[in-house]
């Protein structure tokens, strides 16, 4: 190589030298005990000499031996605070020199330590000058002043594997003080020298990988084995292949040691690769296992925000000790401290069983896995007096009769009454010959005989299917088939569907019962139907003792009684409505049932929970927010507990709440749960710092109930790493019905001990106190304002329309609206999006319904010829409005003009607020913007009435007919 | 540990108010470069520091667990301000912290027109023009860090007036108004620059002070009778000490003061509050 060369190398690798110094990195010292006479002079030359003789020793000349008097005994811990400092001390970047050398003086002897940057010694080349330095034999430095580097570009291969870690199961959101240095035993060392290497690497590599969820990693490495070759970094790539074997894998970690070696110090490769914070975001290893004298302080390998450090003990070289350094303020030592001890249980495993896959390598001993398993149980549950739903109703019915059970705007039942009606509907159904066994379909508006109409059922010993009268022909038919059901129990024409007998709830009478009921806490309770990912919905069956088994695990904690008033806010066909109904009628509280229109406005919902004195809310997070719009109105109510259930609870809206019903008067509670392990897993209780801090912890278990997090493998991972909730205990459904693939492979029987589980598809871990955080889903399941969705299923439906030959969905979240359901497909040209979805309104319901639907000539595809789903763009080009209306009055065209603006399309008059994709959510918007362009409030209730401008501009003329089209404010009398 | 990994420069270290600061920082984790004349000058009509006086400082800021650096520097001497910096970053790398407390009292005790030229002369170019030259030296390295903080050493005689001490009082404005105009040069970088005002300090034993009575001397009244004069018309009625100026120093020095630039510390047991 010649000099020319050699002198940029030499300038660049000064410059990057120079650049880390400043951070502190890539800087090393040692120090060691200097016996015998030598001078600071006599050093001073020999070191000025040794140092002038390296490319990048700069101007030796200044280099100094700096005397320092150190009033200690050199074992005392005051010297070992003082050496400690000293060793850490950084080097000035622009004084151009590497190295800094002090001689301590201390009390009862001397010691000379070294501070020098890498890139000018080694760990050898420093250790060879300290031993020179203090009286031994001439340092050989002659690798440190080979002029020629090995090539240090980064390898392509490298390059192009590289992902950055996460590394959030060791970072805190929040600094927290101090920089992370764990130490630890990482046990005995096998054999030679080089299979410690590969060992070490491969035990650091199988914890990363669990604790990443990933197989290919790219680890730094940092290896100091001699003077034979410039000491350097090297990127390693590395696969962790689970069915491979324990020997064969640290062999083949050990070679790629040594065959990926750059001598990286000339170049800031993390230009290349760096991670949001502009560090390298990957774990460097740095084995240094000689034994010397003196101490060694190995510094921070730059750019690599953990470090893990193993050396030798020193008494006993044959065991070694891990250490391990955190850049920053950022991180955990508890999970550091915890990834230490899986790095050792790794090698450990490693060494001890050569032939196991490393698949079936376990970081958690046995004891260990016992204690987060304990830290995912809810705790025993007591058996409840009453084995099943209807049973629990009638003890409370036999206590206080004349207490109101249900009402519904005027109409009121107390217990004796609702249960009398529900003994009616029983026996008119087992007259007809439906009994235990059987399944029900129930699709009848909100009322109070509806919540009759469903005790019947279950007196009757069969499970009632809910069904929403406003969910699409199509879907109801589907349903009915699926879950073959024996019955429905429907108000209005239920579609028909074949030979299906449905009763209307007046037939539903007349009888008097004869049998005794027999339905037991194993047979189903219901059956209630979520999206499909297939493009199919399924039907999950829960029974009765799943759904006492949740009121009985509640019950103490949430203090649910008689005195208690609750809402029925949800669908009969959404579980949530399970634990509204009945969590309320077996415990013997009075069930309000809520309007569907009173329950999309929410002004006159708050005036309804004042006016009935609700003292239970249960809210999704979306709804919640909605009643916030109003807060001054949330003084007046009587609300004591709010639960929260179906979404991701944001917690930062609950301050306002709090402004206006402090802790002390209602208790907030968030409480994690799928349909698939009936209704609620976990339970936190929330108060003003979890709002602050903006948590995401959604509780522990609820007694009975158990969480685990599992990776994709099902091995249990340990707390602070994130995978799969997965869910056992009393909440447990049976199943999906008619799906026994389906069933087997979301419903997971342990086979030693005999207990069920269910896989989640939730993404979420478990922190050291026992509580879940919640960490977004696995899949494409989505949470629309509250309902679960599949996008697989809007996609599947829009397959199924005839002009439609590719279909994607994606999602967007709106300040204002919610989540949003964008589709985009491909269609012959000219196709109207507007028809696409009013075919595809046929067949889903409103919520699952995409606000646009775009046409593309094509869906785009990533490299690997993948759904590009990024690069469709979020906020399609609008819908076309295919309308041509003659010019109209003012107040109409403004009032198009006001919805063009909120729904982001051009809008006529004659065109339906949510077939343009306005929702529950833009409603309550709607009459705020309206009112702001000087038109009068529109209740909600209005717009439903009529959705169109046309409609609410003749709205406003009947309340004031010629005023309408004033530009004066009418005032927000009744709006908060 | 307040002041954990700092490094500071500490000038007028040998007694006085530089001591007592250079031990407090000590105390909280800093590593110290005492700076002092060490010597007496000819203008000045009493004993400075000396190199003795200095190298105990600098043994009290061992036996707190620093390492010391120990220059004599004459804070005239711009090139010797300069190699104090450099030497400073050889040895610690770093420089978070730079205390410009050397300082004379006398010669003072004229009225103002009976001031001669040099008597002026050096009032200015010790106590102002010293500060501006320590900043300038360690400017550089405080920036290019983006960390720093520059404490100005006033008196409440950089606030109110005296009578017979108009070089003093020019000058210890005159640092005020330096600390002002420093702090917004170097507030986009990250440097603070702050003054400290500290009323009559007592002449402690442990710091060796010496300024009242080189005041008292130069007004030509017996220390004792002075120090009454004082503590009588004291708003708390007693004498302010180093220890105080120090703490003030402390957390000047350290981040808990880190959106504070600028301003202007008094310490001086409400003298100059009527």
């Amino acid at each position: 190589m010649n000099r020319g060369l050699a002198a940029i190398a030499a300038s660049e690798r000064l410059d990057h030298a120079r650049r880390s110094c400043a951070t502190g990195d890539c800087v090393h010292a040692i120090a060691r005990v200097l016996d015998g006479g030598s001078t600071p002079s006599q050093l001073e030359t020999v070191l000025q000499q040794r140092i002038g003789q390296l490319p990048l020793g700069g101007d030796a000349a200044r280099c100094r031996v700096w005397l320092e008097e150190v009033p200690a005994d050199r074992s005392s811990d005051r010297a070992a605070a003082w050496r400690a400092r000293e060793l850490q001390r950084p080097l000035h970047t622009a004084g151009g020199l590497l190295l800094r050398a002090t001689l301590a003086q201390y009390r009862d002897g001397r010691e000379l330590i070294l501070v020098a940057h890498r890139a000018l010694l080694g760990r050898s080349a420093l250790a060879a000058l300290a031993a020179e330095l203090c009286g031994g034999p001439p340092a050989d430095l002659a690798c440190q002043r080979a002029a020629q580097d090995p090539p240090d570009s980064l390898d392509e291969a490298v390059r192009a594997s590289f992902h950055p870690l996460s590394l959030d199961w060791c970072t805190r959101r929040t600094s927290g003080g101090e920089q992370v240095g764990v130490e630890f035993e990482l046990g005995l060392a096998p054999g030679d020298q080089r299979a410690v290497a590969g060992t070490v690497l491969a035990a650091l590599a199988i914890a990363l990988a669990r604790y990443e969820n990933r197989t290919e990693l790219v680890i730094g490495a940092l290896t100091s084995d001699g003077l034979a070759a410039p000491e350097g970094i090297a990127l390693v790539p590395i696969t962790v292949d689970e069915e491979c074997g324990a020997r064969e894998f640290a062999a083949a970690a050990g070679a790629a040691l040594t065959r990926f070696r750059c001598c990286w110090h000339g170049r800031q490769l993390s230009q290349d690769l760096a991670g949001a914070d502009g560090g390298l975001a990957t774990v460097a290893l740095h084995l240094d296992t000689a034994i010397e004298p003196g101490w060694y302080e190995p510094g921070r390998l730059a750019d690599f925000p953990v470090t893990v450090h193993v050396t030798r003990d020193r008494t006993r070289p044959e065991l070694l000790l891990g250490a391990i350094r955190c850049a920053g303020e950022r991180f955990d030592p508890g999970m550091v401290r915890q990834f230490g001890a899986h790095v050792a249980a790794a090698f450990a495993a490693l060494v001890s069983a050569p032939d196991q896959p490393i698949g079936e390598l376990s970081l958690l001993g046995a004891d260990e896995a016992e204690a987060v398993a304990r830290l995912g149980d809810g705790g025993p549950l007591a058996p409840a007096r009453w084995p099943t739903i209807h049973e629990a109703v009638a003890a409370q019915a036999a206590s206080r009769p004349d207490a109101i059970a249900v009402s519904y705007q005027d109409e009121e039942l107390s217990y004796r009454e609702l249960e009398e009606r529900g003994e009616q509907v029983s026996a008119a159904l087992r007259a007809k010959g439906i009994g235990t066994g059987a399944r029900v379909g129930v699709c009848l508006p909100r009322s109070a005989e509806l919540i009759a109409v469903l005790l019947g059922i279950l007196k009757a010993g069969a499970a009632y299917v809910p069904m929403d009268p406003d969910h699409p022909a199509e879907r109801l038919r589907y349903t009915a088939a699926d879950a073959e059901l024996s019955a429905v129990v429907a108000a209005d024409l239920f579609p028909a569907t074949g030979d299906l007998p449905v009763f209307g709830t007046a037939e539903l009478s007349g009888c008097t019962d004869t049998g005794s009921p027999g339905a037991t806490g194993d047979d189903p309770a219901y059956l209630i139907y979520t999206s499909g990912s297939t493009g199919r919905p399924k039907g999950v069956v829960v029974p009765h003792r799943n759904v006492v088994s949740l009121v009985e695990a509640t019950r103490r904690d949430l203090g649910l009684g008689p005195a208690d008033t609750w809402t029925q806010f949800h669908s009969v066909a959404f579980d949530f409505s399970v634990w509204e109904i009945w969590g309320c009628l077996m415990t013997g509280g009075r069930l309000v049932v809520v309007p569907p229109l009173v329950a999309r406005a929410p002004e006159e919902f708050l005036g309804l929970l004042r006016r009935t004195g609700v003292t239970v809310l249960n809210q999704t997070p979306t709804a919640f927010g909605q009643l916030l719009t109003c807060p001054r109105l949330l003084g007046e109510l009587a609300v004591r507990l709010v639960v929260f259930g179906g979404e991701t609870l944001n917690t930062k809206v609950l301050t306002t709440w709090l402004d206006h019903r402090p802790e002390q008067v209602c208790r907030l509670v968030n409480m994690f749960g799928i349909t698939e392990t009936t209704v609620h897993v976990t339970a936190e209780h929330l108060d003003r710092r979890s709002a602050i801090e903006g948590s995401r912890a959604v509780g522990g278990a609820l007694p009975g109930w158990s969480v685990r997090v599992r990776d994709a493998r099902g091995r249990l991972l340990p707390p602070g790493v994130r995978g799969e909730i997965w869910v056992g205990g009393a909440g447990v459904a049976l199943g999906y019905f008619n799906q026994p693939g389906l069933t087997e492979q979301r419903f997971h029987t342990d086979p030693v001990s005999g207990a069920r589980w269910y896989r989640s598809g939730d993404l979420g871990r478990l922190l050291p106190d026992g509580r879940l955080e919640h960490l977004g889903r696995l899949d494409d399941q989505v949470s629309v304002r509250g309902h679960r969705v599949e996008t697989g299923e809007i996609t599947a439906v829009l397959l199924e329309d005839p002009v439609v030959t590719a279909a994607a969905v994606t999602t967007e979240h709106d300040v204002d609206a919610g989540t949003l359901l964008h589709a985009f497909v491909v269609a012959p040209e000219g196709t109207d999006p507007l028809a696409v979805r009013r075919r595809a309104a046929q067949r889903l319901p409103q919520y699952m319904l995409p606000t646009t639907i775009s046409c593309v000539p094509r869906l785009p595809l990533t490299a690997n010829g993948k759904l590009d789903l990024a690069a469709l763009s979020p906020r399609p080009g609008p819908v076309q409005v295919v309308r041509q209306e003659p010019r109209l009055a003012d107040p109409v065209e403004r009032i198009c003009q006001v919805w063009s603006e909120l729904l982001g399309m051009a809008t006529g008059p004659s065109d339906d607020f949510f077939e343009l994709g306005g929702n529950s959510l833009l409603a309550t918007k709607l009459s705020l913007v309206l009112q702001e362009a000087g038109f009068p409030a529109l209740p909600v209730r209005q717009l439903y009435r009529r959705s169109t401008p046309l409609g609410v501009a003749g709205y406003y003329e009947q309340l004031d007919p010629g005023q309408s089209a004033d530009a004066e404010q009418k005032g927000a009398t009744d709006q908060c | 540990m307040r002041l954990q990994r700092k490094v500071a420069v500490v000038t007028g270290a040998a007694r006085g108010l530089g001591r007592a600061c250079a031990v407090a920082f000590a105390a909280q984790g800093a590593d110290l470069v005492l700076a002092d004349i060490a010597a007496d000058l000819p203008g000045v009509p009493y004993p400075l520091g000396t190199e003795s006086q200095l190298q105990h400082t600098a043994r009290l800021c061992r036996e707190q667990g620093a390492s010391v650096l120990v220059r004599r520097l004459d804070v005239r001497d711009a090139a010797g301000a300069d190699a104090l910096v450099a030497s400073t970053v050889d040895r610690f790398g770093r420089l978070d912290v730079l205390v410009n407390n050397a300082g004379i009292a006398a010669p003072s005790g004229a009225a103002v027109h009976e001031v001669t030229e040099a008597q002026w002369q050096l009032m200015i170019d010790v106590n102002l023009s010293g500060a501006w030259r320590m900043i300038r030296s360690v400017g550089p390295v405080m920036t290019g860090q983006r960390a720093g903080s520059i404490i100005n050493v006033s008196s409440t005689a950089g606030v109110v007036g005296y009578r017979n001490f108009a070089g003093y009082v020019a000058a210890k404005h005159g640092l005020i108004g330096l600390t002002k105009a420093a702090a917004l040069d170097l507030a986009p970088l990250k440097v603070r620059v702050n003054a400290l005002c500290p009323g009559s300090v007592r002449d402690s034993e442990q710091v060796e002070g010496r300024m009242l009575a080189a005041i008292a001397s130069s007004l030509g009244v017996p220390r004792a009778e002075h120090e009454q004069v004082f503590v009588r018309d004291q708003p708390m009625n007693s004498l302010v000490e180093p220890e105080d100026v120090a703490s003030a120093a402390l957390w000047l020095a350290s981040d808990e003061s880190k959106q504070v630039t600028g301003s202007v510390i008094t310490v001086d047991g409400g003298f100059t509050t009527r």
